[in-house]
């Protein structure tokens, strides 16, 4: 069966995260005027690393189960996390625990028991910063992703297969068209099966989100229709895994959203990386 | 259970005992987590499996392991009170642990633990506790004549109920009792053995031979990881921590094993 490959330290998870960093992204989401696009997507992308750090967490340290990529694109094309971590490609998720920018100190709000919300103090690392600024080179973004799953690939050939997820509010540059790139990287396969490819495209707009679609007739445009057609097939084991969660998914579903906001973009990465993050490791 | 014995019970008895384990496979034997311990003066012996996802699963399963053989198994209307005394165990005992960020926002989830105790009592009969999907098993020649709380390979998931160091929700033990006859092997595994174990009796083999097998090897580290590799390879045995402690028991000396 596909997609069901054991996860260990040596034969670790391939995460890699594309961001459009284009001008365009310092617009706010549709439904949370208050929230710029940049902003909302470094939270969450942050948020997730930090929940993998914890996944990962042992009293020895953070094993290293996980490799992750983050790519920035806008006015250039290269890896997005900072610091010690400038410039390097895949990192394996202990070295990404030890090395954030910062540990922030935020206000989260959490249930009480008694039907309220009380405020508690947490901790929040960044890793990666939010940036608006430039175009949209999404072809470049996705041909150095190929580079990397191609490296990973070749060092780990049994490996669950690579998740590689592109958040964009808008097309790409007209120069930047990736549909033949991303078809050359979703072929790309471990003997547990091909690299999948998720597209989420954010938006300004407060039309109700398309999560995960089936079909592309709903779609509103040609724009929306090429992101479903470059987002692979979930195989059936994510979507079982998010059914049994009573998310309601059907087979043969996209790894695609379209007008997604603050919540869906949440959403989106938690339902893609579910299965990953459920594994007995 | 299967079914239960109806042969006369003995009014005494003496066991032996003999275990096994070993790391699921890529892993140290200081990431071990599951845990076992016995009392045989007292025929009491427990097994407990560490919750993977969990962090210091580790201790908690050690703990639960070691308090179940201590003291007679505590009764339901006692167990809220017993863990409680465990769950500030724990807490004394991962207090001060030189943790990093990630590994203190993981501690605040709280520790988990399968576990599975077992009673010899004198008069022939036996009591069994658990919460979650660690097995006993009861062979009598090449049979299986009790498994408890799974009876089927298939009864397994990757959401088994388990005990938690949060005291939330917690789930309540589940109890057997049985007869045992002299020559019996009373058998505790944690849940991936368990389920190969299972496989094993649905597909007729002999049980007591293939327990002796395992047992055989449990001595030699090498030998043994060549085995169960063998079976974690063919996908037979699911890649776990795993733990085996097998209690022969008897009421006639002149039926030692």
């Amino acid at each position: 069966m596909s997609y069901s490959a054991v996860i260990s330290r040596d034969n670790p998870v391939c995460l890699i995260f594309l961001v459009d960093q284009s001008h365009s992204m310092s617009q706010p989401f549709g439904l949370q005027p208050q929230q710029r696009k940049a902003d909302g997507v470094a939270d969450a992308i942050n948020k997730l690393l930090q929940t993998i750090c914890i996944k990962c967490s042992k009293q020895g340290g953070v094993r290293e189960y996980f490799q992750v990529g983050v790519i920035g694109y806008g006015a250039r094309v290269a890896s997005a996390l900072g610091g010690a971590l400038a410039g390097e490609g895949l990192v394996s998720i202990d070295k990404i625990a030890r090395n954030p920018l910062r540990v922030e100190t935020r206000i989260k709000k959490e249930p009480d028991g008694a039907g309220g919300l009380v405020e508690r103090l947490s901790k929040f690392p960044i890793w990666f910063e939010p940036v608006a600024n430039g175009r949209t080179p999404m072809k470049s973004a996705f041909e150095l992703a190929r580079g990397w799953v191609a490296g990973f690939l070749k060092s780990h050939p049994h490996c669950y297969p690579p998740l590689v997820f592109n958040l964009t509010d808008g097309a790409a540059d007209p120069d930047q068209e990736p549909t033949d790139v991303v078809a050359g990287l979703r072929q790309l396969s471990s003997t547990d099966g091909a690299t999948l490819v998720l597209n989420l495209h954010i938006s300004s707009r407060k039309d109700a989100p398309i999560m995960f679609p089936d079909r592309e007739d709903n779609l509103p445009d040609e724009f929306a229709r090429r992101l479903f057609r470059m987002s692979s097939v979930l195989p059936e084991s994510i979507v079982d895994t998010a059914v049994s969660e009573g998310i309601p998914i059907q087979h043969g579903a996209r790894g695609f959203g379209f007008n997604a906001d603050l919540v869906a973009v949440i959403q989106f990465l938690e339902i893609g990386t579910r299965q990953v993050m459920n594994a007995r490791i | 259970m299967l079914h239960n014995s109806s042969a006369a019970p003995a009014s005494t008895f003496q066991c032996r005992t003999r275990y096994l384990l070993l790391p699921k496979y890529g892993h140290l034997d200081s990431e071990f987590e599951d845990a076992l311990a016995e009392n045989s003066a007292e025929g009491r012996f427990a097994v407990a499996d560490g919750a993977t996802e969990a962090i210091c699963s580790d201790i908690w399963a050690r703990l639960l392991a070691s308090a179940l053989v201590k003291q007679p198994l505590p009764d339901a209307d006692e167990w809220e009170r017993w863990l409680a005394e465990q769950r500030g165990a724990w807490l004394e005992a991962v207090r001060g642990l030189p943790l990093d960020l990630f590994a203190e926002m993981k501690l605040a989830e709280g520790a988990a633990a399968a576990v599975l105790a077992l009673q010899i009592e004198p008069h022939g009969g036996w009591k069994a506790l658990s919460v979650g999907d660690s097995c006993l098993f009861q062979v009598r020649g090449e049979e299986l004549v009790g498994a408890f709380p799974k009876t089927s390979s298939k009864q397994f998931d990757n959401r088994p109920p388990l005990v938690r160091t949060a005291a939330v929700n917690p789930a309540l033990p589940n109890v057997a009792r049985g007869d045992w006859q002299s020559g019996d092997n009373l058998v505790l595994m944690t849940d991936a053995l368990s389920q190969w174990f299972l496989q094993e009796y649905e597909q007729s083999q002999p049980l007591r031979t293939t327990l002796e097998d395992l047992l055989a090897v449990a001595a030699d580290r090498a030998a043994l990881e060549q085995k169960i590799n063998r079976l974690r390879d063919s996908a037979l045995l699911r890649n776990d921590d795993i733990v085996l402690v097998a209690v022969d028991v008897w009421g006639d000396e002149r039926l030692r094993p």
